[in-house]
Order: C-alpha cells, then structure tokens, then sequence
C-alpha cells in the first residue's frame, strides 16, 4: 500500500509541483502585466500632456472637429486668431469660422477666408486631415493668418513693379534721346542742303517758280521730323523725378540684399559700409535704378573672376553738402577699347547688353544735379561713384 | 568781317558739308574740323570769328573742349550747336561760357545771327586788346621817376605838393611832367588819369 500510496503521494506531489510552477508562472506573468499596464497608463498620460503643450504652444491655430464639424478642441493660437474666448469656440460649429470650408473625406491645404468673431474678414491659409479609428473620428484643422504675409507680398510686388516700369520708361527715354540724336544730325544736314539749294537757284525770273516754293516746303518737312522726335523726347523727360526725402543708408542696404542671393551662389564677398546717416532729396527709384545697374554690372564684371577673390564693397560717405557712393569690385575691369565712350548709349562690353544702363543711370543721376563717373578701371577691379546732392537742385528748365 | 571765320566742329561730314556751304553762300568764311583734336592741332593765335562746336562727339566732347580752350587761352566765342537739346549739358555749357546754343536742325536765320554776333564780340574784343597793348608799349618807355610823377599827378596832387613828396625842386617836376606826357602822348589831365588807370591794371 505504501508503494501504492508513496506511488499516490508520488504523483500528487508532481501535481503541486505543476501548480506551484503554474502559479508562480501566472504570477510572473500577471506582475509584469500590471508593470506594464502602469507604465503604459504612465507614458500615455506624458504623451498626452506632451502633445498638449505642444498644441498649446503651437503659433498656429489647431482645431480638432467631431464629424459634424462642430468644435471640441481649440488651442490659445485659435482663440487668438478669431477673437473669442474658448468656451465660444467650444461646441460652435467651424462654419462660423472658416465659412467657405466644406469638410470632406479629403485632405486638404488651402488659402480661403476667415470670419472673426467681429466679423472681420481675413485671409488665413488652412491645412484639413480627417482623423480615422484608432483616433476618435472627425476633424483635424491647423489654420494661420496671412494678412501680414500677404502685405508684405504685395509691398514687393508693388516696389518690384515701380522698379521695372520706371526702368522701362528710362529705357524708352533713352532710346528717344539717342534717336532724336542720331536723326537730327542728318535732319540738319538735309534742312541746310535745302537752304542752299533755294539760295543757290536764285531769283524767281529765270524757272518754274513752284522751284523755291517745292525746296520750301522739303524744309519744313524735314523740320516737322524732327519736331517729332523732340515731342517723343520731351514726353519720356517729362517722366520726371519725384523727389522725396530718401535714407540713402536704407536704400543702400536694400538694394544689396536684393543682390545677396546672387551674390551667396556667385561666392561673393558683398560688403556695405556706412559712414553717414543721411537723407537726400531725391527720386528714390531713380538712385534705386543706378545702385541696381552698378551692383548688376559689378556682378557680371566678377564672372571670369577667381572664386576666392570675388568681392564687392560699397561705400557710403557724405560731405556737407553731397552724399557719394563708391562701388568697387574686383572683377575684370572695362575693356579699354569701350572706356572712352563708356557712358553712351548702345556702347557695352556684354554680348546680350543693350547699352544703355550707364548711360541711364548717368541721365538720372545728372538730372538731379548728381553725378555717376568712372573713378577706375584696371583688370583687378572697376570703381564706380555715384554722387547726389543732399538738398535738391532746381532743374534748370530751357 | 575781314578774315573773320566760322570755325566748324563736327563729326558727322554731311553737318559740315551742309552747314558749310549754307554759312558760305551767306558770305562768311568757315573753316571745318572733325573733331575737336583737330581743330586744337592746326589752332593759330592769329585766327578771329568764332567756333561752331558740335557737343556730342566721340573722344573728345564740346564741354571737353570748352575747358581746353579755356586751358590754352584761346578767346574765340564759342557758339554750342547740338542734337542734344539736353537741358543739363547746355547748362554747363553756358556756365562753361560758351557764346550762344543752337538747337539742331537750326533756323538759317537764327544761325546767322547767332554766328554774326559771334564774330562781332570777338572783333571788339581784338580792338580792345589792341589798344591795351599800345596803352602798354607806351607805359614801358616812361622811366622810374616819371612812372612816380605820372601816378601822383593822377591822384590830383599839386606840382608844389609833388615836388615835396619826391623830395626834388618843382622846376624838376614840371620837367618830368612834360617829358611824360609827350611820351604817353597826353595833352589833358583827363589823359593822364586814364594812362594812371591803364598802367595800374599792368602794374
């Protein structure tokens, strides 16, 4: 029996050993479970409290919307952006807010128009994602103000605008002026030719007397010519100057910093110094016009320059009465067979140039009793300088 | 108008050719240049009338030679004849003291005018010159002592008051005072205070 039962004892001992192990397994298993759970319960509340500060935090206005589309979160930014207190913002519908927006199954990312509570309208660029199991179905919604943006945009485009239609015009002007030029001296010539020709006939008595008459009216044709181009040139001069107090300094650092891109891809070594805090009167367009020529021209000029010695440097002093530019590149220098008549029309040393924007920027500078002159030119670098009186100078009219 | 010549500046040969013959036909002499380089190249100290200069030319422009002919002393009016019509440049060309601007294509009449006025300031001015340069020779011959007499009697001083002054008898003034004015060709004191004013201006 004691077999029997050491057998019996044998086998329920087995048993107690399987359940102690079991249990102790279970309870391993069970342990590291609830571990688990806390830290998970742990790491989601961190997670949570995270994403709540980085909403809070975000400068963009974020939204989370039910499927209705009716709002159940909002952060500080969206509170500020449409100008009501949370709890309104809360449970209102988004229509209110983003009128023109149909929430769909689609993302979206668009500009459209915003509703203040006041019933300001804005422009507001807006980014839409629906928001799908495992997170609570709706709507997810970052929206930003872009009125300042917007402004600025405009701002440029409007300046680039005067820029380039100021600068056609100038082109326009100078070629009139090159024109009226060119055709005159042949219309001086044929207007004289004439002259002497009706002196050279002599008395009516011995021809046709529609002789003189005929040579009389050639004259006046060829002086109604250039009566035209005198009207065409007078008509772009007529464009004039207009004459504001302008801070060179300012003009001066905007005009380099339209270059500084280029300049950055180009390796250029762009440098401005100021040694005076002034403003001129003058057309702050036209002195925009000659800085850009002169940068334009100083960064073609670096082209076939080494990289490391590619460099700009302007200069801004001031006398008592006058303020004066230099600008100095390191570049190649004019080619000495153009440098006499550099200044005029048509004249250049590029194979795509006009020629014409020295001799613009010079027309500019002198009509506002300034000056643009050549200082040097060696194949180590070209110096230009503009100078401007501070006060302005009565045009002289003829 | 003597020898009196419109001197053409231009580089475009039919404006010379042009108003070269008009000028002619209209009885006065010109003579024309192609450039201003030339002209300061072939330039005589002898020659009057005036310059008809072009502005706008390759090397050297008007205003250029404007200033050049005020380095070298050359007195020709300077009559600026340019397709330019810049307001600017005519400024400086005036204030440059050029004589007279004319618009290309010009009046025929109007460019006589202009041209004769021209020509006629510097034949007035050549008269003037010559007479200073007579009123000259003639200062140079007085000596030290009468050169004293000549200034003190145009000051109004009295023969007695000279003689004091220069220390020397009045007898020796009046000598002096005769040998000056027949030298100055003087027969009033009007004369001698006018010789007294020329000489100043050379002393």
């Amino acid at each position: 029996m004691s077999g029997a039962n050491s057998a019996l004892d044998g086998g329920a001992l087995i048993e107690v050993q399987y359940f102690l192990v079991t249990l102790t397994l279970t309870g391993l298993i069970l342990g590291a479970t609830v571990a688990e759970r806390a830290s998970a319960i742990h790491r989601f509340a961190s997670k949570e409290a995270e994403q709540r500060a980085l909403l809070e935090a975000a400068p963009d206005a974020v939204l989370a919307m039910d499927l209705s589309g009716q709002i159940t979160a909002a952060n500080d930014a969206a509170v500020l952006l449409f100008g009501a207190p949370s709890a309104i913002i809360l449970g209102s519908s988004l229509e209110r807010w983003l009128p023109e927006l149909a929430l769909s199954d689609r993302d979206e990312r668009r500009r459209l128009s915003g509703a203040r509570a006041s019933g300001e309208r804005f422009p507001v660029e807006i980014a839409c994602v629906r928001l799908t199991p495992p997170a609570p179905e709706g709507y997810l919604l970052i929206a930003r103000d872009t009125t300042e943006q917007d402004q600025a945009q405009i701002q440029l485009r409007d300046r680039d605008a005067a820029l380039s239609r100021a600068m056609r015009f100038a082109l326009a002007g100078e070629l009139a002026a090159a024109l009226t030029h060119e055709l005159n001296q042949p219309i001086t010539a044929l207007v004289s030719y004439l002259k002497a020709a009706e002196i050279l006939v002599g008395p009516s008595e011995t021809h046709d007397p529609r002789f003189i008459e005929t040579l009389h009216k050639a004259k006046v044709e060829a002086l109604r010519s250039s009566g035209v181009l005198k009207r065409l040139r007078e008509f772009y001069r007529a464009g004039a100057a207009e004459i504001t107090r302008v801070d060179v300094g300012a003009l001066a650092r905007e005009s380099l910093a339209a270059f500084s891109d280029r300049a950055a891809r180009m390796g250029v070594d762009l440098q401005l110094d100021i040694a005076c805090a002034q403003e001129v009167s003058t057309d702050k367009i036209h002195l925009q016009m000659v800085l850009h020529n002169l940068l334009s021209n100083a960064l073609d000029a670096l082209a076939d320059t080494d990289c490391g010695s590619r460099r700009i440097h302007v200069a801004l002093t001031a006398t008592d009465t006058r303020v004066q530019f230099v600008i100095a590149d390191s570049g190649c220098g004019v080619p000495t067979e153009i440098l006499g008549e550099l200044f005029e029309p048509f004249v250049t040393s590029k194979a795509d140039g006009m020629g014409l924007g020295l001799s613009i920027s010079r027309s500019l500078m002198r009509s506002q009793g300034g000056e643009l002159r050549l200082i040097s030119s060696t194949p180590a670098g070209t110096r230009f300088m503009v100078e401007l009186p501070i006060r302005p100078v009565m045009r002289y009219v003829a | 108008m003597n020898n009196a010549t419109v001197f053409l500046i231009d580089d475009d040969p039919a404006v010379r050719d042009a108003i070269g013959l008009l000028l002619s036909l209209r009885g006065l002499r010109t003579q024309s240049f192609v450039s201003a380089g030339a002209f300061l190249e072939t330039y005589q100290p002898t020659w009057c009338g005036c310059i008809l200069s072009d502005l706008c030319m390759p090397v050297t422009n008007g205003l250029e030679l404007q200033q050049a002919l005020r380095d070298r002393g050359i007195l020709l009016p300077f009559v600026v004849f340019t397709a330019h019509g810049d307001v600017q440049t005519t400024r400086l060309a005036l204030k440059g003291g050029a004589f007279d601007f004319l618009e290309k294509p010009v009046d025929d009449d109007v460019l006589l005018d202009v041209v004769k006025n021209a020509i006629s300031q510097d034949l007035r001015r050549r008269d003037a010159d010559d007479l200073d340069r007579s009123a000259h020779s003639k200062l140079e011959r007085l000596t030290p002592r009468e050169r004293e007499v000549l200034d003190l009697v145009a000051q109004g001083l009295s023969q007695r008051e000279i003689a004091a002054k220069l220390d020397i008898s009045p007898r020796t003034v009046e000598v002096y005072k005769a040998r000056m004015m027949e030298k100055l060709q003087c027969r009033t004191i009007a004369d001698i205070v006018k010789s007294a004013i020329a000489a100043a201006t050379f002393r």
